[in-house]
């Protein structure tokens, strides 16, 4: 729904799921806290998708017009990323991502686990949460967030 | 209705009134208040439910999670009282709902606002779902509110019974303090209730409270202690008015009844009682006799010695009679000097002539009253009841007629009735009313004169008029009509009549140059004591211009035995006068020899009866020769009376007598005649 907000701004060719992933994504940040990180902005980074990063960004503008908590940062540009979103089921060449809470659709994501994935389900966009993924990372994760979604 | 309510009522019913009232705005108050607390709970209620329901349906409304949405959307269907759940997201589209089985629900979200909205037996709510400030979805709660009607009706129900009860509890604390407190006004009412039917202002009401029933109590009190002090005085008053008016009761029923003087039992008094006797005697065929009594000269006691006498001497009398009778007789002092007697069961002849005997002994002992010795005697008539034939005023009508005959022969005698007196008394009383008519007439009385002449010369020396009466055609002696006269009260006017037509006479004799000598008129001892006695007669002499001398008055020897200062008086004006005075029918009364000496007389006549009887008696012979003797010594003049022969005369020539008069010389002749002879 959020995502209809930045209609005029987002490109055209984004597709409507990806949208969808984008407004989702920016959501979870609001149910996540890091134990050991809590004054800095959450730096949110996309790695290698510079459409979703344009519209992602636009919608935390958006959204956070006072006093910004998240910070959109391509992958590649930022030197540590609290959360990042992976499209695709590259590798991780850069190692400092591998201690991000990783956001994926990819199901044969090897080099590090994700703490999120998005799955179809019903023709509509669900996601998984890995606990024991969130433990090792040190974070915690809303009861209300892990209500909706699908625990690994 | 109302207004013929007790006041208690009234004043209960006004209290109620506004008690009653009060309860009821009370109670819509609660009432109202209780469906608003109820309302504004069932609201709050579905206000948390539908917070609690939102946030925890906003995560999965962010994340357009509608099973989970619907998941927790079910847990609320076991809220009893929501009807359906259902949650919207911003752009209107329900992403879950619960509705229960039975329920069915058209409500359009668009016209609902936020929070409650009241339909028919339903209420909503509609409560946004917000994440981070924003608003993501809605959601609407329905509930049924037959609770809420439910509990209204139940709460009016007890309201209704609590005001109910409310109502009765006051009503009956009310009503019972009400009752104490209207106690004492009661007993109030209960004391002004008992005075002003039974008026006993002795009566208090308890005055010990102190507040304002205790001021009134004492208000009422004082004015009863008033009113009672009023009541005694006039209770006071009253018995004295009382006491007063049974005095005068009794005063006035003695003054009615009895003789204020002799305290006899006086005319009214007496034939009630001799009613009541004669009605006895009746029955009883007892006996009944009544005795009248007429004071002798009395009316001369009183006009000459005065009427203070006079009532000493009734009293004296009154004494005596009641001395003389038994207590079971009864006197009454009928009127004036007369007294009449009544004797129950005497009938006796010669019981009532020894009671009339021993009370005309008894009034004819000499009473001394004052400096005056005085004489009197009365006259007593004598009727006795007839059964079934007299009432008690007829009895007494007889007793009075024949104590007019009584009086007849003399004082001092008494007379018993008898039928004949009756028609005497008519006869009586019709020759008193040809009198009056007499008097009234012209021509009816005229004058005849007898000649008195010298007894050695045989000339006329003086003419005694003597009154004749025709009563149309008829003539009747002045023996008859004289004496009915005088106890008519008509002497006076006679007396009157033939003083001033022998007066006439003599002026018109003088007038005939005709030489006159003495004319005689008798004079009664009435008119003699009456004060302008003198001037009367010398107001004729006057009125006819005839000469005193000419005039001579004779007065009977009774005239004197009565005589009193007045009497004497007039006749010392008449001798003063030049009248001569002289003495007829002398011997035949109780004249004192001594007393004559006093008066101022002229002549004494030598009553008829003597003369007549002259040679015929020594004693009778011896009286007249005493008599002439007396004149002789007091230097008086003397006249035989009736000389009828030449013996009789010459018997009075010896004893020495100076004149006669009789028929020997003349009989009375007419004024004609006797102008014939004096010519």
């Amino acid at each position: 729904m959020l995502y209809c907000l930045l209609c005029s701004h987002a490109t055209a060719e984004l597709p409507k799921i990806d949208k969808l992933k984008a407004a989702y994504m920016y959501n979870f940040t609001k149910f996540i806290t890091w134990e050991r990180n809590e004054s800095v902005p959450t730096v949110f980074c996309i790695h290698k998708n510079d459409e979703l990063l344009s519209f992602f960004d636009a919608l935390v503008k958006t959204r956070e017009k006072e006093k910004a908590s998240v910070v959109v940062s391509d992958s590649k540009d930022a030197s540590a990323c609290h959360m990042t979103y992976l499209s695709t089921s590259d590798d991780l060449t850069v190692a400092h991502l591998r201690n991000s809470v990783l956001i994926t659709e990819s199901d044969t994501l090897t080099d590090a686990a994700p703490v999120f994935r998005f799955y179809t389900e019903n023709q509509k966009l669900r996601f998984e949460i890995d606990i024991a993924r969130a433990d090792e990372l040190d974070i915690k994760i809303s009861a209300k967030l892990l209500q909706v979604a699908r625990i690994k | 209705m109302f207004r013929r309510s007790s006041f208690f009522t009234k004043q209960l019913f006004a209290v109620l009134i506004v008690n009653f009232f009060s309860l009821c705005l009370v109670a819509g108050l609660l009432y109202n208040n209780f469906v608003a607390d109820y309302k504004s709970n069932l609201v709050d209620v579905l206000d948390n439910q539908s917070t609690l329901l939102a946030s925890a349906t906003s995560t999965s409304v962010l994340f357009s999670d509608a099973e989970t949405t619907q998941e927790l959307l079910d847990a609320a269907s076991k809220l009893p009282a929501i009807k359906s759940a259902k949650v919207y997201d911003d752009a209107y589209s329900v992403i879950a709902s619960y509705t229960m089985d039975d329920f069915q629900d058209d409500i359009s979200l668009t016209t609902l606002k936020e929070g409650a909205t009241f339909g028919e037996q339903l209420i909503y709510y509609l409560k946004p779902i917000e994440f981070n400030d924003e608003v993501i979805g809605y959601l609407v709660l329905t509930a049924s509110i037959t609770s809420l009607e439910e509990k209204q009706q139940h709460a009016m129900y007890v309201v209704l019974a609590v005001l109910l009860i409310s109502m009765l509890l006051t009503y009956i604390f009310h009503w019972r303090l009400q009752s104490f407190l209207s106690k004492p006004i009661q007993q109030l009412i209960s004391l002004v209730k008992l005075v002003g039917s039974k008026r006993e202002y002795s009566k208090r009401i308890p005055d010990e409270r102190s507040d304002e029933l205790g001021e009134l109590f004492k208000g009422v009190n004082h004015i009863l202690a008033t009113v009672e002090s009023h009541q005694t005085q006039l209770q006071a008053q009253n018995t004295e008015l009382e006491k007063v008016v049974e005095l005068r009761t009794k005063q006035l029923y003695q003054r009615a009844n009895y003789d204020a003087l002799t305290q006899l039992p006086n005319r009214h008094l007496f034939v009630e009682k001799l009613d009541d006797a004669v009605t006895k005697a009746n029955k009883q065929s007892s006996a009944l006799s009544i005795l009248f009594l007429d004071l002798d000269r009395f009316k001369l006691i009183n006009d000459t010695l005065g009427h203070d006498i006079g009532d000493e001497v009734l009293v004296i009398v009154a004494k005596k009679l009641t001395a003389i009778i038994s207590e079971e007789d009864c006197v009454c002092r009928w009127g004036g000097d007369e007294f009449v007697i009544m004797l129950e069961g005497v009938a006796e002849h010669d019981e009532l002539v020894a009671l009339s005997s021993e009370i005309i002994d008894s009034l004819s002992q000499p009473m001394a009253i004052g400096s005056n010795q005085l004489h009197i005697s009365t006259s007593i008539g004598i009727a006795l009841h007839k059964r079934h034939v007299e009432t008690g005023i007829e009895i007494l009508k007889h007793a009075d007629t024949s104590m007019y005959h009584a009086k007849e022969r003399g004082p001092g005698h008494y007379s018993f009735f008898n039928i004949e007196m009756l028609e005497e008394s008519l006869v009586r009383l019709s020759l008193e009313s040809r009198i009056r008519q007499a008097i009234k007439l012209e021509g009816a009385f005229s004058l005849v004169y007898q000649p008195q002449v010298c007894i050695h010369s045989e000339k006329i020396i003086g003419l005694e008029s003597l009154i004749r009466w025709n009563d149309e055609g008829t003539n009747i002696a002045p023996s008859r009509f004289i004496p009915v006269a005088e106890e008519a009260g008509l002497i006076n006017p006679i007396t009157t009549w033939v003083l001033s037509s022998v007066c006439r006479q003599i002026r018109s004799w003088i007038d005939e140059g005709i030489n006159l000598v003495p004319i005689a008129i008798n004079l009664p001892a009435s008119f003699l004591i009456q004060l302008d006695c003198a001037e009367q007669i010398e107001e004729v002499l006057s009125k006819y211009q005839v000469p005193p001398h000419l005039l001579e008055v004779e007065l009977t020897e009774n005239t004197f035995i009565s005589s009193t200062d007045f009497a004497l008086t007039s006749l010392k004006k008449l001798k003063k006068i030049g009248l001569k005075i002289s003495i007829d029918d002398f011997g035949t009364g109780y004249s004192c020899l001594s007393y004559i000496g006093t008066l101022p007389i002229d002549k004494l006549k030598i009553d008829g009866s003597f003369v007549t009887q002259l040679g015929q008696s020594g004693s009778n012979d011896g009286i007249v020769n005493t008599i002439i003797m007396l004149a002789k010594s007091l230097e008086l003049t003397t006249l035989g009376e009736c000389v009828e022969t030449e013996e009789q005369q010459r018997a009075l020539i010896e004893m020495g007598c100076d004149s006669v008069q009789g028929y020997l010389h003349y009989k009375p002749l007419k004024s004609s005649e006797i102008a014939n002879l004096l010519r």
